[in-house]
């Protein structure tokens, strides 16, 4: 091993061994989420075939007003993927990914700096911005292994109660909610890299969460304000109707990059800045 | 030879509150520096300061000659116990210092398991489970394992029962004895006595003292316990004279506290029969509260 290859994989163990660490930690919260995010799909699916044969579904969506279908996700409600948008994908699962994603990203940070848990792992030869950087991909490795989870269980449960929806269209909506809520992360390692604390870290990255919802799921009622929904996030990820078109590879690429940049100016931020003592 | 730690004009501010005003401080290698001061004195902040967790608004610290803030391969030469020790509960004892081993990228581990076995814990314990003394061992050990050629220590004895401190300072006297360097910030006064070379003492964010034990002590009100062979005792003669207070009588024994310079209190007692005499040496117990006194006379005024 020449100097080059023996300094790089000094840099690389401690990151590694924090990033195992993180991931270790985060398994247990990685397994509730994910079975109750199961647990969501099975149920849904489940009521789709007495639901659909009863013929209610259409005059469900029909007798709401037009706007408020649409923000709720709800238009074409009678069709498998309608349902499954209406159900799942508008709101809900979005929803509990980027809360899931928030909440293992502040415990990471600012949770652990909170309780003087990060000190001890600072003061030890890795830099601030590899424990930061680790612990990054630790909460996006534990957050897309959720969201494979819940992508296999939408295909099996598509299959065992005849959903008819694309397997490209179960991909593309489950690689874009994941994608929506590692941006999520990202923006919590910015505010916690900041140096919020705890709480204010919850605070802001739920009410981007919130207003990103709001923005695209709000504004297109209105005639004036529908080019604005593009700002949100939420409209890269859904706005094309990735579960019965194709995935959009432009809105992709954006979550994820604005995730790398976000991430990586957190690790910046903390870096820079004193550690709270406890 | 080089010093091991160096801060110059050294400032910390939180908000209008200055915890440390223009510290100098030197350590050098071999040393046992025993660090002390009341509290909110600015201990705590120097010593995060010097492993990197926290940076000065104004003046510079090196360790090794290096910013601590800016070089974390410099700190796989020192080991490091806060003062507030925290712990990850989702852990083990040993899957902790395991991961610490790691990240140090050390290969030996004899000397951890071996400090494992004299401070008393069991490795396969859940930290959660640990007593705040228990948990403490845990700190040390980390600090310890790797003989690390600094080490920080923030009242690394707090919690801790009297037979684990003598662990503890045994510890210390084979770092000191192995040529490594200690910066021990402690309350427990016995202990620095014990084991420090050179003390500082910090008092308002300011180093009011800095030098050898021996020095520092040298000043400090003296005990005498005298006892003459008959009645009556020289008590007037002895009160008289500038440096005695507290004279006290009991029988044929006179005890004062004598300040500076014996000389004049010995030519008192040269004129009368003396059955015996003590002057035991004067604790660092009685500099630090008289260091103590006086910051709190500047705070009254």
């Amino acid at each position: 091993m020449n100097e080059n290859e023996t300094a790089t994989a000094r840099r690389t163990k401690p990151a590694l061994e924090v990033y195992r660490c993180a991931l270790r930690n985060q398994i247990r919260d990685g397994l509730l989420w994910g079975s109750s995010l199961v647990c969501l799909v099975l149920m849904v699916a489940a009521l789709w075939p007495s639901l659909r044969d009863s013929g209610t579904l259409n005059d469900l969506s029909g007798s709401l007003p037009g706007g408020t279908a649409e923000a709720f996700g709800l238009q074409e409600f009678g069709t498998p993927a309608g349902y499954l948008k209406g159900n799942l994908y508008a709101v809900l699962v979005p929803l509990m990914l980027c809360w899931f994603g928030i909440s293992l990203a502040t415990s990471s940070t600012a949770g652990d700096e909170d309780a003087g848990r990060l000190e001890l792992l600072l003061v030890l030869p890795i830099g601030r911005r590899t424990v930061f950087l680790a612990r990054s991909l630790a909460s996006m490795t534990t957050l897309l292994l959720v969201g494979i989870v819940t992508w296999i269980s939408l295909i099996a449960c598509c299959a065992l109660f005849d959903l008819d929806v694309s397997f490209e269209g179960m991909a593309s909506v489950s690689a874009m909610v994941t994608l929506l809520a590692m941006l999520h992360v990202g923006v919590t390692f910015l505010v916690s890299g900041w140096g919020a604390r705890r709480g204010a870290v919850l605070g802001i990255t739920s009410t981007v969460m919130m207003a990103g919802y709001v923005l695209q799921a709000f504004l297109p009622l209105s005639d004036a304000l529908k080019d604005w929904a593009q700002v949100s996030p939420w409209q890269w990820a859904l706005g094309a109707d990735p579960l019965s078109g194709e995935l959009d590879l432009i809105a992709a690429a954006a979550l994820t990059v604005l995730t790398l940049v976000l991430t990586a100016l957190g690790a910046q931020l903390a870096d820079r800045r004193d550690v709270r003592s406890v | 030879m080089e010093d091991i730690i160096r801060c110059e004009g050294l400032t910390k501010r939180f908000g209008t509150f200055t915890a440390l005003d223009a510290l100098d401080l030197r350590v050098g290698p071999g040393t046992v520096f025993g660090y002390l001061g009341p509290n909110g004195a600015g201990k705590s902040t120097t010593l995060r300061m010097l492993v990197g967790l926290t940076r000065p608004v104004a003046g510079k610290c090196a360790v090794f000659g290096q910013d601590p803030a800016s070089s974390p391969a410099m700190r796989a030469r020192l080991g490091y116990v806060p003062g507030e020790l925290r712990l990850d509960d989702r852990m083990t004892v040993g899957g902790t210092l395991e991961l610490w081993t790691r990240i140090r990228g050390m290969t030996e581990t004899k000397y951890r398991d071996e400090l494992l076995q004299r401070f008393d814990i069991d490795p396969g314990r859940a930290v959660r489970g640990l007593s705040t003394g228990n948990r403490r061992k845990v700190g040390l050990i980390g600090a310890f394992m790797g003989k690390p050629e600094l080490l920080i220590l923030d009242e690394p004895t707090n919690g801790l029962d009297p037979l684990m401190q003598q662990q503890f300072l045994a510890a210390i006297e084979e770092a000191k004895d192995e040529g490594r360097t200690v910066l021990l910030s402690s309350h427990v006064l016995s202990e620095v006595e014990r084991v420090a070379d050179t003390v500082a003492v910090l008092r308002k964010g300011r180093l009011v003292a800095q030098g050898r034990l021996t020095d520092l002590v040298q000043d400090v009100r003296q005990t005498f316990r005298i006892q003459f062979e008959s009645e009556p005792v020289p008590v007037d003669e002895i009160t008289r004279l500038p440096g005695a207070t507290e004279v006290e009588v009991v029988g044929t024994t006179v005890n004062l506290r004598w300040t500076g310079a014996p000389e004049s209190l010995l030519a008192v007692l040269g004129r009368h029969r003396l059955r015996a005499m003590r002057a035991p040496e004067p604790e660092l117990e009685e500099a630090f509260l008289r260091f103590y006194e006086d910051a709190t006379e500047g705070a009254d005024r």
